[in-house]
């Protein structure tokens, strides 16, 4: 996926400014924009059954905002009713694995059908918090480092788009749906009684947990200056996103040896999960 | 001023030159391999009460938590040290190198069995003299892999080795997985040579006490 993402910025970067490309063959006209932005997650946090349920641990906070991203995008308009969107944007980790990519099919000046793909990463966190709090007698997690692993939702959109422009004032809705997973990922959970010999090693293997997703967008642009053939304005954009989703998983449960473990399928309930995203920035349109 | 040699003169410095780079750079090879017999065989209690077990000097385990490691060397390598040795003992320098190897040593015999028994009654049914092998599991501290013990039949697999490397022993620990009814354990612990010889030990006498 990093290295998807990678190639995908290179050639937004790369593809606008490409000859063939060029103004009136293939294309009408090109915007890059760079841009900030903020992430902020709500979830729900279940009560604590028997099975450790990782989406309980989605890291979701009182701040404003838990993921801050910055961002480059790039929207072309072919010939033919055609338009495509990317956009592709990193933490502050640098690792452009935040994608939004759309081609668009304009039927009528203001309404057009959309499809894509979409992906972005977050944080699970301390999800050992479950052993240490409901097994009691044991060490819960003999690891004492903090856990955190980082899950990415992944999905196809479909849906539709509506555009307006006014003199020097554009605007964008997007209302997206689709089908996204968790990436599926393994862990393992070491125990030992207190005050005994008896050790436990637990380990999980998620499944793929496809659930339909909402996914509205708004952007607003508005043309500052020109020079030359361009132009060059601010645009904000909003989106929220929400979908209901359980991770399941297989459990395989040794005790004392790694000989004849325990195996299990746990199906957890559903969690409903919204995340809104805010973020401004420039454009260049040409 | 003119200084004259005389022939016998020169042939002593062009032998003593001779000698004294024939000390300096050696060519001779330390020997870093050893041979050795499994003599002696200690005991020492085990605290495993916390998340990582540590010696204890006590004699009072917990009931559900009895552990012990029992070390297997030969005791006169051991006391001797183990300096690496030259083949022959030429009066030269030892060659420098950048890192001086690990020594190894060779068993001459390997491990055939491991038996535990009780030398205390450790409840009705499990009285003094009953062989209790099945009732522990073993860690071997450098050398097994994971989290978890493995059982007293795949502990002779993961001790018995080639070779040892540092020094001439090998260690492993001993777990109980029961929780003992009684007030106090005793066990001795005997490991069966390939030569058909046995090393004996016994643990001191263990009080055990009650998780709360």
């Amino acid at each position: 996926m990093r290295h998807l993402a990678s190639i995908l910025l290179v050639l937004l970067l790369t593809i606008p400014s490409s000859p063939i490309f060029s103004q009136g063959r293939v294309l009408e006209k090109k915007q890059v924009a760079l841009w900030f932005g903020i992430r902020d997650i709500t979830r729900d946090s279940l009560a604590n059954t028997g099975d450790l349920d990782f989406l309980n641990y989605l890291h979701s906070s009182d701040d404003m905002s838990e993921y801050q991203y910055l961002g480059v995008s790039a929207h072309l308009w072919f010939r033919g009713n055609w338009e495509a969107d990317i956009k592709v944007a990193m933490y502050d980790d640098f690792a452009p694995n935040n994608l939004n990519i759309k081609a668009i099919w304009l039927p009528m000046k203001n309404l057009g059908f959309t499809a894509g793909i979409y992906t972005y990463p977050q944080l699970m966190n301390e999800f050992n918090m479950f052993h240490r709090l409901t097994d009691v007698g044991f060490f819960g997690d003999t690891d004492s480092n903090f856990r955190q692993r980082r899950v990415q939702e992944s999905g196809l959109t479909a849906g539709l788009m509506i555009p307006f422009s006014y003199r020097w004032l554009h605007a964008t809705a997007y209302i997206n749906g689709g089908v996204s997973t968790l990436s599926p990922f393994t862990e393992k959970v070491t125990q030992k009684m207190i005050n005994g010999n008896f050790k436990r090693e637990i380990r999980y293997s998620t499944s793929h947990s496809p659930a339909l997703f909402f996914f509205p967008e708004v952007e607003l642009g508005a043309d500052c200056f020109t020079f030359g053939n361009a132009m060059a304005g601010i645009r904000v954009r909003a989106s929220w996103y929400t979908v209901n989703r359980s991770v399941d998983y297989g459990r395989v449960t040794y005790e004392w040896t790694y000989a004849n473990p325990a195996r299990n399928e746990v199906d957890n309930p559903a969690h409903h999960f919204s995340k809104f995203e805010f973020d401004a920035g420039f454009y260049l349109t040409w | 001023m003119r200084i004259s040699t005389d022939r016998t003169t020169r042939i002593t410095v062009l032998i003593s030159l001779a000698f004294l780079l024939k000390a300096v750079s050696s060519c001779i090879q330390p020997v870093f391999d050893f041979d050795f017999d499994f003599n002696k065989i200690t005991v020492t209690n085990l605290d495993n009460s916390d998340v990582y077990v540590m010696r204890n000097d006590r004699d009072t385990m917990y009931s559900s938590a009895i552990a012990f490691e029992v070390t297997l060397s030969d005791e006169e390598f051991l006391a001797a040290g183990s300096l690496p040795k030259a083949e022959t003992a030429f009066p030269g320098f030892t060659p420098a190198t950048a890192m001086s190897p690990e020594s190894l040593y060779h068993p001459r015999h390997h491990i055939t069995a491991l038996r535990i028994v009780t030398l205390e009654e450790m409840s009705p049914a499990i009285p003094a003299g009953s062989d209790v092998t099945g009732l522990f599991v073993a860690y071997v501290p450098r050398y097994s892999e994971g989290f978890l013990y493995i059982i007293t039949d795949e502990l002779l697999t993961m001790i018995n080795r080639d070779f040892y490397p540092g020094e001439p022993s090998v260690s492993f620990q001993l777990f109980c997985n029961q929780d003992i009814t009684a007030s106090r354990v005793l066990f001795a612990i005997t490991v069966t040579l390939s030569d058909e010889s046995m090393l004996t030990a016994q643990t001191g006498i263990v009080n055990l006490l009650r998780a709360r």
